[in-house]
């Protein structure tokens, strides 16, 4: 573990998903992203909390744009990630392959 | 576009943080949007409000949790110290009671829905009220004004209209207003104004009406007192702000246009502003057209000032300054008494009836909505209590846990007030759900017939409604909390333990007992009506009208107009015109059938036999008549029982004839030939004969449900013998034929007969017929839906009462079992109690089925009230969730170890 506070499994899973996204990425296409990628339901509410508390860590920054009528008026909340989110998801996954070193055998596809 | 489910989303945006609110509701949005292109708006709807939900439950938890995150550090149910204790700790039960609903998700589902139902009825139907009762009228001092009408002999509530010679009378001798109005609003007219002429509901009125009702013009003026002269109206016209957007385009250059109306030119003086809301709204039409009163004669042919039996006129009164309307009623039966002696011919029996606004405007609904509104109070309470054994038979489930808190040193009011906190909570969860129901019941409740409301009231959920409605949701939480509550406050935990085995319990045992009895009874009426009722419908779906109804289509037209004040002139045009929609390719006939269906019943000969018409005014029978041609019953699928059918030779000249219904004939003549006898009957007060030609089989003329069985008495004429001026032209179209493009043609080919006809109500006899049947869809989906709710608050009962019994009960089954006893006998004996109370309840239900059920007689369409098939029917309905019910609980004891059960 780094300097930063531990991503959790999520956590991790929306910051990739925003880098995927790219300039795109904001609440909708975030939320694709993920279950387009691993086939599983993402439900909304943690979704949007996990972003926001992301973004109150300082890994994420937010920008309001694209108010259209059918939104109903209201702007999209663009996310990108900061020099700090990117070094959080470094650390997760050297974490992560840290503590599968010795295990690839086990761990391999049969 | 589409937009979200309103209420949803307004739920939402209390919800979100104000960081998220835009952006959350947003990417709701635009998915609902491409949900709702793809699969439709209602599954849309659907889908945002389950998101709304999810959402909603993890946002209230997070911003819990924030809350509650530093009282976390002191154990169990203390309150935590400072100012903010009690805030805490609420939050701290509403945590946990969620956390205990989402361990028991079928207990809180059931409740939860049970709830919604109860609520969602509730909050329409407030609404509904609210709307009935509340909603200030859009009239400057309205709680002044009144509308004046006539009663005869205290007949027809709703009141007759005025006449103009009584009126002359009223407004000279009363004291009582300071001023009256009079107008005639129940009229239609065509309009030609360059464009494509179209049919406009109009108003005659007296120059005062606009100012008594607070109508301003926008443009130009109103009426002046020089425009409404007896003998002649000034030709000028007010349009309403409505019409002038539609149909000129909402040009500033309307005023001195000349339009024609029936044929007549009139010019514009005025444009009313937006929000002038016709008392026409009492019928459910906003009028479009204003003309002076005087005007009446001369486009709608009646006689409005001539005679004092003219009672077409309706009067708007506004009350002077400290008269009530009680005095004024007195004065208008002094002037009403007068009137009769001075009159006799025209007003005896006669009375004037004033009705405050409001009263018009609602009286109809009023009873309805507080018909409804006890009801479904009723049935919130019944929820309620069916609920309360639940959360009873839950809290002695929980014994274990409450010990340990108790034992922990939690006050007892501090474990009362969890629990009271808890039934909120499940409340609250219903609640919110109910308002989902009551947004879907209000699109429903729109459509109801009995319910019309006025164009100015809006059907809404709004601040008053929703205040209603949390106070509602409150009480449900605190009844359902409040009796486990009050027992753990008064006997701590020892009363838990031993409830149910004291003395004292067995009277409320009873009570219960015979509350569920009659739970089960209450279902198996409302499912005996719903049956009959859907029974009903389906007869009524399989009826036939006894001809083809299969693309038929059937279009007015009103020719009151100078240039057909000619008989033949009216002849020779209605000819051409069924000859030009005949023409149009795609339609197989076209012919002449007035007022067909359209005509509502409405035009009726009174009939004797030939000689009898003067000597009993009681042997006069009513019989709808319909103008038809030769060939008309035929293209109509009508067969012709006896005699032949009418030919050209059925002329003017020609002596009158007649077809008669088979029922017609057989009440003047039954068991005799009717072809060859005469019928005699007045038009216009002068005597006329009708030789019977032709017996024609029934049908079905007017609403299959009002006449079920029989008195089918029409009478068919010749057009050319007695030509309406008012048309109905019935075509029968090609199955390839698109309905739109025939419309519209046809509507052009009448324009090039006479460019100021609009051709009106234009419907196929599909449609005529589901709007019918719309009704009784509406009285079985209702029924349905309440006889659906009983029925699960029935069953609900059931197993709470018997699940009630079983856990208070186990010690003695326990030693029952321990002596021998089988699973089986334990079984019988739970099951056959439960049964018991449900066969006291179907038996009370059927018995009160089979006398009330002549009460939905009206209602019903080919059905006998005591159909033993329904009631077959209902009795599987209830009987088998009913058996369930007792059998779960009866297992349940009978599985128990006796071990278990001896546990203490």
């Amino acid at each position: 573990m780094g300097r930063h506070s531990y991503l959790g499994e999520f956590e991790l899973l929306v910051m990739l998903s925003v880098l995927h996204a790219g300039d795109e990425a904001y609440g909708v296409t975030i939320r694709q992203e993920i279950e387009e990628r691993i086939g599983r339901p993402v439900s909304r509410g943690a979704l949007y909390l996990t972003l926001e508390r992301l973004v109150d860590k300082g890994y994420l920054r937010a920008r309001m744009a694209d108010a259209t009528r059918i939104r109903g008026g209201r702007p999209r909340k663009y996310y990108r990630v900061q020099r700090a989110g990117l070094a959080a998801i470094r650390d997760a996954r050297a974490t992560i392959a840290q503590m599968a070193r010795g295990l690839e055998s086990m761990l391999r596809k049969a | 576009m589409n937009r979200p489910p309103p209420y949803a989303a307004a739920l939402l945006a209390a919800l979100l943080p104000a960081g998220l609110r835009d952006a959350v509701i947003g990417d709701l949005a635009e998915e609902y949007e491409g949900r709702a292109a793809a699969r439709g708006r209602r599954r849309a709807a659907l889908w945002y409000w389950r998101q709304t939900a999810a959402l909603g439950g993890r946002l209230v938890q997070d911003r819990m949790r924030r809350a509650v995150r530093p009282a976390r550090r002191t154990p169990g149910l203390q309150p935590g110290p400072g100012g903010d204790g009690l805030l805490r700790t609420t939050l701290g039960d509403v945590r946990f009671g969620l956390r205990h609903l989402r361990r028991n998700p079928g207990f809180t589902a059931t409740a939860a829905l049970v709830i919604a139902l109860g609520i969602g009825a509730n909050t329409a139907i407030l609404a509904l009220a609210h709307a009935a009762f509340l909603e200030p009228l859009p009239y400057p001092r309205a709680a002044r004004l009144g509308l004046l009408s006539m009663e005869f002999g205290g007949l027809n509530q709703g009141g007759f209209s005025v006449s103009y010679l009584d009126m002359e009378d009223v407004i000279e001798g009363s004291t009582a207003f300071d001023e009256v109005a009079l107008f005639l609003d129940w009229q239609s007219v065509n309009l030609a104004a360059g464009g494509e002429p179209q049919r406009v509901p109009v108003n005659f009125v007296t120059p005062n009406y606009f100012e008594l009702l607070g109508f301003r013009a926008a443009l130009g003026r109103t009426f002046q007192p020089g425009d409404d002269r007896a003998g002649g109206a000034a030709p000028v016209v007010v349009l309403s702000h409505g019409l002038w957007q539609r149909a000129f385009g909402a040009a500033d250059a309307v005023l001195g246009r000349t339009v024609l109306l029936n044929g007549l030119p009139y010019t514009i003086v005025g444009v009313l502003a937006p929000g002038a809301h016709d008392l026409s709204n009492r019928f459910g039409h906003e009028t479009d057209v204003y003309l002076p009163l005087m005007a009446a004669p001369a486009l709608t042919g009646l006689d409005i000032t001539e005679r004092r039996a003219a009672r077409f006129l309706y009067a708007l009164g506004r009350l002077r300054d400290g008269v009530t309307h009680t005095m004024a009623d007195g004065q208008l039966a002094t002037i009403g008494a007068r009137l009769a002696q001075a009159h006799p011919a025209s007003n005896e029996g006669w009375s004037f009836l004033l009705r405050p606004l409001r009263e018009v405007y609602f009286e109809g609904s009023r009873s309805l909505v507080l018909l409804l509104l006890g009801g479904s109070l009723l049935m919130l309470a019944l929820v309620c209590t069916s609920l309360t054994s639940l959360t009873l038979i839950q809290l002695s489930g929980r014994t274990p846990e409450l010990s340990i808190r108790l034992a922990l040193g939690a006050g007892r009011g501090r474990v009362a007030r969890l629990l009271v906190t808890e039934a909120v909570c499940l409340a609250a969860l219903g609640g919110v759900c109910g308002i989902a129901v009551a947004s879907w019941a209000m699109g429903f409740a729109g459509t109801l017939d009995m319910l019309t409301l006025p164009g100015f009231s809006r059907l809404q959920v709004n601040g008053t409604v929703l205040l209603a409605t949390l106070a509602l949701v409150l009480a449900v939480g605190i009844s359902l909390g409040l009796p486990p509550a009050l027992r753990i406050f008064r006997g701590g935990l020892l009363d838990i333990r031993e409830a149910g085995t004291r003395h004292t319990d067995a009277r409320g045992r009873r009570r219960r007992a015979a509350l569920v009895a009659g739970e089960v009874a209450l279902a198996c009426m409302l499912l005996v009506c719903a049956g009959l009722l859907v029974a009903s419908f389906d007869r009524l779906r399989g009826t036939g009208l006894g001809f083809d109804t299969e693309r038929l289509l059937t279009v007015r037209l009103d020719l009151r107009n100078d240039r057909f004040a000619n008989p033949e002139v009216v002849r020779q045009t209605a000819r051409r015109l069924v000859d030009e929609a005949a023409a149009i390719p795609g339609i197989r006939h076209a012919f002449l059938w007035s007022p067909s269906r359209l005509g509502g019943g409405n035009w009726v000969f009174f009939l004797t036999r030939r000689g009898e018409y003067d000597l009993d005014p009681l042997n006069r029978v009513e019989a709808a008549r319909h103008h038809i041609e030769p060939q008309t019953l035929g293209r109509l699928g009508l067969t012709l029982k006896a005699g032949r059918d009418f030919t050209r030779t059925d002329t003017a000249e020609a002596p009158r004839v007649a077809i008669v219904s088979e029922s017609l004939a057989r009440h003047f003549w039954p068991g005799e030939p009717a072809v060859g006898r005469t019928l005699e009957t007045r038009v216009r007060s002068e005597r006329v004969l009708l030789d019977i030609v032709g017996v024609a089989a029934d049908a079905r003329h007017r609403s299959r449900l009002e006449d079920p069985f029989g008195a089918q008495r029409d009478i068919y004429i010749p057009f050319h013998q007695a030509p309406e001026r008012f048309l109905s032209i019935v075509v029968r179209f090609e199955p390839d034929a698109s309905v739109e493009s025939l419309v519209s043609t046809l509507r052009r080919r009448v324009l090039a007969v006479d460019p100021t006809l609009p051709v009106y109500d234009v419907q196929t006899m599909a449609q005529q017929m589901r709007r019918e049947e719309g009704r009784a869809r509406l009285s079985t989906v209702l029924m349905a839906g309440y006889a659906g709710l009983a029925l699960a608050l029935a069953v609900l009962g059931v197993y709470g009462v018997l699940a009630h019994l079983v856990r208070q009960e186990r010690r003695e089954t326990g030693i029952k079992l321990a002596l021998g006893a089988s699973g089986g006998t334990i079984l019988r004996g739970v099951f056959v109690r439960g049964f018991t109370l449900v066969g006291i309840g179907v038996a009370a239900g059927l018995a009160g089925a089979l006398a009330g059920s002549r009460l939905l007689d009206s209602l019903l369409f080919g059905v006998d009230p005591h159909d033993p098939r329904v009631f077959a029917a209902a009795l599987a309905a209830i009987v088998l969730p009913a058996v369930i019910a007792c059998l779960l609980p009866a297992l349940r004891a009978a599985r128990a170890s006796p071990l278990e059960a001896l546990r203490p």
